[in-house]
């Protein structure tokens, strides 16, 4: 019963429409510069306060990122960053749906009536702790002047812009409203408020509309700053970055890339990068993942956090280190092991996480993590169409159609001790079930060797011998076709791939814009971006540099006809 | 082997959640002191001598039955209840047990996954909207939503629960009262309960957090400070509808329509909270725990939960917080149910197959297959499924002790319990599993099992869901002689009504 969508909804049909567009843009005439350069980078990234040309694919490319309310995710980290964890976020703020493809998507975080009426209730929660605390958050004695010091200080972050007058009077009115019970009373209601204000609850981006064209607007230097600092660590903008929107520089694109590779580096990322890369391999529910412990008794909350924390760990040092490539991050063979995943990779515990080299025959990247091993297999063994579906979708954007009605009850019987591949292979050989199984169970032959927890085994419970033999059909161009062996060889077929760069690059547009390239401009604009991430060698940084230097960062396509 | 509820999963301390209860204190006034809820409206309506109240409550249950074991045995009033739906039998005097209907719509998402789209329709009647055009009429096959994008996609119509509600249009807090137990990650392919085309009402899968949502911060002595705050919500809301206004006013036309949608929401509550005055007849705070380290995405932890969600709704039933209220389980997939000392699957069960039997979910698919079946997992499954039939039977108990009016809530509540497939093992949505018991004031007529022909069988003298929801609307006393997509509804069930 696998009720996530499985479609890539960023998949090739944008390729062919895009194609015509990708040669001869501005870019290539603009300074003649090479990606990564730093110079010039887009149509419109001088920062000057002239107008950017015409929209179009060689022309300025604005995105339409829907307004979306934080993630319960970003929720909780704007509260601390709001009262220093001194407060405590609301459980009850509503949680972010994550049937979606990514949790940044405006549709998963749904707008009901149960919704609004939750993050009430959380901005209560929160309200009621603050008068609780009383000065020691507020810093002064509630009163009509305590009340206005906290809003001058606080609401502008909480905000994320300088308050507005009518913002502020909102707020004081609120407060003026409960101080007429007690001054206590006035700052319950002022938190109340802000909490449930459009400004704290959505990353509003209302920039300013383009004299030329009033359908794209040009975001605010405090709107990039959240741009960039939801995007990089899922919180809100530090005192850095405050200070550069303050001074109204961060419309300049070297700066930009500047404070994203910042940001990249600050422990921050891990979090937030961990979980882009987790929705990117279909890993959104981990709180879901569960095992038999009649199977796997040593499988528990412990060790399923240290899965999680290793692969936040692998995905954000693969920013930062010296080889910060996405085919770095598919083939290295140098992972952060501690105690709880000591026992999966048959080592001694280090004591403390270590870096640990493993054995490069067995293991390489990011797929052999025991995260995603564990995620894409069932309760009681691998899966080796799980995991051969997630290959297919999620790093090579194709689209698998979901089993037609009735498809289960074509399974053939098995006897008991049939093996997960014995099991695969007679789906294989059902004419039925063979044309789509063969793409995924094809490709999850290679990860045969590790089982539903990760571990390496050679042989499977009943004694029969485990060949991890698959054979890649149709994959995308550039990828050898045809047999491999191991989940290493396969990783490293993958990591040579433009198509998988390319991919991947299509998967984090999409993540960062909250939703999939529509039109014209925003898939000429995706495919640049995978075309620059590709010439720059799959390097990580460069591309979230070249994104966040993009036209479609700081201007928004409102959507309306001129 | 059975495991110690909740330790082996994670949540509370994943990176994903934080806990913070330090508030979610359920050891509340015991018994229940009397407390004016101060959001509540005055019930004068009743004491008007107005129409008497009508309740309904829906239970929802993922996958089925193994049929042969759940279909009473007899029809009429003269039936023995099966091994399923045996701890109803304290109750069987006021259950009426409906075998046999069709959920046809079903068949019409040509495409979309099985549990996705029987859910949807359940109680719809209806096909999703993708799939109908824009003058309601059921598009071609060539141009329905692709199974693997109908997840993300809702019914085209309101559910009966919300049709109901909307009628009654009661002077009470809440139209509707949603809970669930089990997992909400996957809610939007789980979304059966909708108060229109595309849109959906969420459901509240945490009792802790429906506590908080109803009950928090109380107290009969002095007002807590939260107690104050939710005193002005109204005024509260006021304030910040207003900035979502004027904010809306400066946006383009996308945005304006998200922060529109969120403003009339806002809107809705602040009239809810508008009012103020007494509570229902058996109304008190209740008193409800949870373990420390519960955890509502872990079914290990079903059976404590929904012990807590039924009580928190019989209550709010109990206090007229609502007229309409549900109840969904959402767990379908690795359920082991070890408070009942079953392991699923049990690597003990003669012949066990791990590739046949590899969890919850899959046993269903191959459960009452007779080349298949084994009377070990057969049993185990049947014990499970019995579980439902114990937390219904413990709903229809509360709800029986529970005054209301004159009588008690059973006396004025129709309670229906339905599954979105018949056999679990076909996995498909016809031979629904269905009971409806209490009495809507008389409206109902007890103690039988009413089987009906089906409609997929018999297509010129079978029945179908939507027979059963309009017959739910003519319980209620309105007069549609239709529900849902009209193709497939006949009219109210005769025998029913």
């Amino acid at each position: 019963m696998d009720r996530r969508r499985t479609s890539c909804t960023i998949a090739a049909s944008a390729l062919l429409l895009c194609a015509a567009c990708q040669r001869g843009s501005a870019r290539d005439d603009a300074a003649g510069d090479d990606a990564g350069d730093g110079s010039e980078d887009t149509a419109s990234g001088d920062g000057s306060s002239g107008d950017p040309p015409a929209v179009g694919c060689d022309g300025l490319r604005p995105v339409r990122s829907p307004l979306r309310r934080l993630t319960d995710v970003q929720y909780r980290n704007t509260i601390d960053a709001l009262f220093g964890g001194a407060i405590a976020a609301s459980d009850d703020f509503p949680a972010t749906s994550l049937g979606y493809e990514y949790t940044t998507e405006a549709a998963a975080d749904e707008i009901t009536e149960l919704a609004v009426e939750q993050v009430m209730i959380a901005a209560e929660d929160v309200a009621e702790q603050v008068m609780a605390a009383g000065e020691s958050v507020l810093g002064c004695a509630p009163s009509r002047s305590c009340a206005e010091a906290f809003v001058d200080a606080v609401a502008p972050r909480a905000f994320r812009h300088p308050l507005g007058d009518d913002e502020r009077a909102v707020l004081l009115a609120a407060y003026d409203d409960g101080a007429v019970e007690s001054p206590v009373d006035g700052i319950g209601r002022l938190v109340t408020a802000m909490l449930q204000m459009p400004q704290f609850v959505y990353l509003v981006e209302a920039g300013e509309r383009l004299q030329d064209d009033a359908s794209v607007t040009r975001l605010s230097d405090h709107e990039i700053a959240s741009r960039l600092s939801y995007l990089l660590w899922d919180s809100p903008p530090d005192d850095e970055l405050w200070g550069l929107a303050e001074a109204g520089t961060l419309g300049d694109g070297e700066t930009l890339r500047e404070q994203a590779s910042r940001l990249l580096s600050d422990p921050r990322a891990r979090a937030a990068l961990g979980r882009f890369h987790r929705e990117w391999l279909e890993l959104p529910a981990v709180r879901d993942i569960d095992k038999d412990p009649a199977f796997y008794p040593e499988f528990d909350e412990g060790l399923l956090t240290a899965m999680v924390e290793q692969f936040d760990r692998v995905v954000a040092s693969g920013f930062t280190s010296d080889d910060s490539t996405l085919a770095h991050l598919l083939t290295q063979t140098t992972v952060p092991i501690d105690d709880r995943l000591a026992p999966i990779y048959g080592v001694s515990p280090p004591g403390d996480w270590q870096d640990h080299a493993i054995d490069a025959a067995q293991r390489a990247g990011v797929l052999t993590l025991p995260l995603v091993l564990t995620g894409h297999a069932t309760q009681l063994g691998s899966s080796t169409t799980h995991r051969g579906k997630m290959v297919r979708t999620r790093l090579f954007c194709q689209e698998i159609p979901p089993p037609p009605p009735g498809a289960a009850a074509q399974a053939p019987e098995l006897p008991a001790d049939a093996t997960e591949r014995e099991r695969a292979q007679a789906l294989l050989d059902n004419p039925q079930c063979g044309g789509c199984h063969s793409q995924m169970d094809g490709i999850g032959f290679g990860f045969e060797h590790f089982d539903a927890i990760g571990r390496w085994r050679d042989s499977y419970a009943s004694g029969a011998p485990v060949d991890a033999s698959g054979v890649l059909v149709s994959p995308p161009p550039g990828i050898a076709e045809g047999d491999f062996v191991g989940a290493v060889e396969l990783a490293s077929r993958l990591a040579e791939s433009d198509e998988i760069a390319g991919c991947y690059a299509r998967h984090f547009t999409h993540h960062a814009h909250a939703a999939a390239p529509t039109t014209a401009v925003e898939q000429c604009a995706a495919e640049d971006l995978a075309a620059r991430f590709v010439e720059a060698g799959g390097d990580l940084p460069t591309l979230v540099a070249e994104l966040v230097a993009s036209d479609g960062f700081r201007y928004r396509d409102l959507g309306e006809d001129p | 082997m059975k495991r110690e509820s909740g330790t082996s999963k994670p949540l509370a301390s994943s990176p994903l959640r934080r806990g913070r209860s330090t508030r979610r204190n359920f050891l509340l006034g015991a018994g229940g002191a009397t407390l004016a809820l101060p959001y509540l409206r005055s019930l004068d309506v009743r004491a008007g001598g107005s129409a008497p109240v009508k309740r309904l409550v829906v239970v929802v249950q993922p996958q089925g039955f193994i049929m042969d074991e759940w279909r009473p045995i007899g029809t009429g009033s003269d039936f023995t209840l099966s091994p399923i739906l045996a701890p109803l039998e304290p109750h069987a005097d006021r259950v009426v047990v409906v075998s046999g209907l069709d959920n046809v719509v079903t068949d019409l998402n040509f495409g979309a996954g099985g549990h996705n789209s029987a859910l949807k329709c359940l109680l719809t009647g209806m096909p999703l909207s993708a799939n109908l055009g824009p003058d309601g009429a059921l598009l071609p096959q060539d141009q329905h939503v692709p199974g693997d994008q109908s997840y993300d996609v809702f019914a085209g119509g309101p559910s009966i629960d919300q049709v109901i509600a909307e009628r009654l249009a009661a002077p009470v807090p809440y139209q509707s009262l949603e809970f669930a137990v089990g997992t909400d990650s996957y809610l939007n392919a789980q979304q059966v309960f909708v108060r229109g085309p595309d849109e959906p009402l969420g459901t509240m899968n945490d009792p802790r957090a429906a506590f908080d949502r109803l009950f928090a911060g109380f107290d009969p002595g002095d007002p807590s400070p939260l107690q104050r705050l939710r005193s002005a919500r109204s005024s509260v809301l006021d304030r910040v509808g207003g900035s979502y206004e004027s904010l809306s006013a400066r946006l383009g036309a996308e945005d304006r329509r998200v922060l529109e949608a969120h403003t009339s929401k806002i809107r809705e509550l602040e009239q809810r909270f508008a009012g103020g005055g007494d509570f229902g007849a058996g109304c008190a705070i209740p008193s409800v725990s949870v373990p420390g380290d519960y955890d509502p995405h872990n079914s290990d932890f079903d059976d404590v939960g929904a012990m807590a969600q039924i009580d928190l709704m019989v209550m709010a039933l109990a206090c007229d917080m609502t007229r309409v209220a549900s109840l969904q389980f959402t767990n379908g997939q690795n359920n082991r149910f070890p408070w009942l000392g079953l392991t699923i699957p049990d690597p003990s069960w003669p012949g066990y197959n791990a590739v046949e039997w590899p969890d919850w979910h899959g046993m269903f698919h191959i459960s009452p297959d007779p080349a298949r079946d084994h009377p070990e997992p057969r049993a185990a499954m049947v014990a499970a499924m019995r579980w439902y039939a114990e937390k219904f039977a413990y709903l229809l108990q509360r709800m029986a002790e529970t005054p209301d009016g004159d009588g008690s809530l059973l006396d004025s509540s129709l309670v229906v319990w339905v599954s979105e497939f018949g056999d679990g093992a076909a996995h498909w949505a016809w031979d629904l599993p269905v009971v409806l018991a209490g009495n809507l004031g008389g409206a109902l007529q007890t103690g039988r099992h009413l089987q009906f022909p089906g409609r997929v069988n018999n297509p010129a003298t079978g029945y179908t869901n939507n027979d059963l929801l309009v017959s739910i609307l003519q319980l209620f006393g309105y007069g549609d002689e239709s529900f849902g997509y009209p193709d497939v509804c006949r009219g109210a069930l005769p025998g029913l009504v």
